[in-house]
């Protein structure tokens, strides 16, 4: 299924829900709760945060669905909750950083082929890669991105820019280190 | 148009991802410049390669389809009664605290102003803003608007009832303090709509 395809049966399924329809608000949570949890993971560096981020963000999502209007696409709708379930997350993490697990810790998920994206990732400041994920592993477009991350598309741009040049050295650091060791 | 090879990378690498370029001097420069075109090239080879799936996510789903199955209609309901009533208080306290700080302003109830009745003026016409915006898009001004209300509503009803009790002001006078009280009962009752409602959901699947 195609990118638009989901969004399209998201929105539909978002329009039923806030309506009251809890098949369509299954259908809802089932169609976006990969996106969901891959841009926590993505702002939290950490898969068990991401679990608890995205878990509180369809929770939240239980009343807020209710006052989806389709001014936006659902899954941008959804992605503005679950960046604010992280940003509090973040801020209670920090605040007890030296209690809990270091969330910019690299671990392993256990998600095949998201490891070698993830360690790439975590090397980015968490504004650069917010918009990295939300364009490029999400698939959002520049202007539904800077709504998610309520920012300018200008900011968006250059976002993704200055991730590009450090994920590009990065590649090619690896690259030529792989070439050394053959 | 781009003037240097940092804002043509920073245009091509929106165009790799489908954005629409800003003109075709772009194009110009980077087929003229041979740095931005091998970039171009090592930038899309690294997209290919960064644009992995995962396998999926782990479950974080049930517990909200749970909470939205268990939620009796009624109280969804009064939640967007509850939301209306808010957004109405919140529109009002903001039109009627423009109207009357215009009104001051201008001399309406009075000599013209002194400059620090203007500061307040200006405060006052500040905080209205503030009110209608959140009854505009409560998610995104309601939160830190609340504190700001909440002390100038108690500082407001402790000053007035201070001079009522002196017979320093008449209860008309006091009346123009009406919209921050408004404004600050708007903000209380949405806030609880949006706090309340999901930590009901998540207790109500906490309760099985």
């Amino acid at each position: 299924m195609s990118t638009a395809q989901r969004d399209a049966l998201a929105d539909a399924a978002a329009a039923q829900a806030a309506r009251g329809d809890a098949d369509a608000f299954a259908t809802l949570c089932r169609l976006l709760q990969d996106d969901v949890w891959r841009y926590c993971q993505a702002l939290l560096g950490d898969p068990h945060l991401a679990q608890e981020a995205a878990q509180e963000t369809f929770l939240r999502a239980v009343t807020a669905i209710r006052r989806f209007r389709g001014g936006c696409p659902a899954r941008v709708y959804l992605l503005v909750i679950a960046r604010r379930c992280c940003s509090a997350m973040l801020r209670r993490e920090t605040r007890h950083r030296h209690q809990t697990i270091d969330v910019t810790e690299p671990s392993h998920d256990g998600h095949a082929g998201t490891v070698e994206t993830q360690l790439l990732l975590r090397g980015l400041p968490l504004d650069q890669r917010q918009a990295f994920v939300l364009t490029q592993l999400l698939g959002l477009t520049y202007d539904e991105a800077a709504e998610v991350a309520g920012c300018r598309v200008g900011t968006i741009r250059s976002r993704v820019f200055r991730a590009r040049e450090r994920l590009v050295a990065t590649l090619t650091e690896v690259d030529l280190e792989l070439a050394d060791a053959h | 148009m781009p003037t240097d090879c940092t804002e043509a990378r920073t245009w091509l690498s929106a165009f790799t991802d489908g954005e629409a370029l800003p003109d075709t001097q772009l194009r110009a420069h980077v087929d003229d410049c041979g740095d931005c075109a091998s970039w171009e090239a090592t930038v899309n080879g690294a997209t290919r390669r960064m644009a992995l799936r995962p396998a999926g996510s782990p479950d974080v789903i049930t517990n909200a389809i749970q909470a939205f199955s268990r939620r009796p209609a009624s109280a969804a309901r009064g939640e967007r009664r509850q939301r209306h009533v808010a957004r109405i208080l919140l529109a009002a306290a903001g039109a009627l605290g423009l109207v009357l700080a215009a009104a001051t302003a201008l001399g309406m109830f009075g000599p013209a102003a002194s400059h620090s009745v203007r500061d307040l003026i200006a405060f006052e016409a500040a905080l209205s803003a503030g009110f209608l915006l959140a009854a505009w898009r409560p998610e995104r001004y309601l939160r830190g608007l609340v504190p700001v209300a909440v002390v100038a509503a108690v500082l407001t009803v402790s000053g007035s009832t201070t001079a009522l009790a002196g017979s320093a002001a008449r209860a008309l006078d006091e009346a123009s303090h009406i919209p921050v009280l408004l404004g600050a009962l708007g903000l209380f009752v949405m806030a609880d709509t949006m706090n309340g409602a999901a930590g009901r959901g998540q207790r109500h699947v906490m309760r099985q």
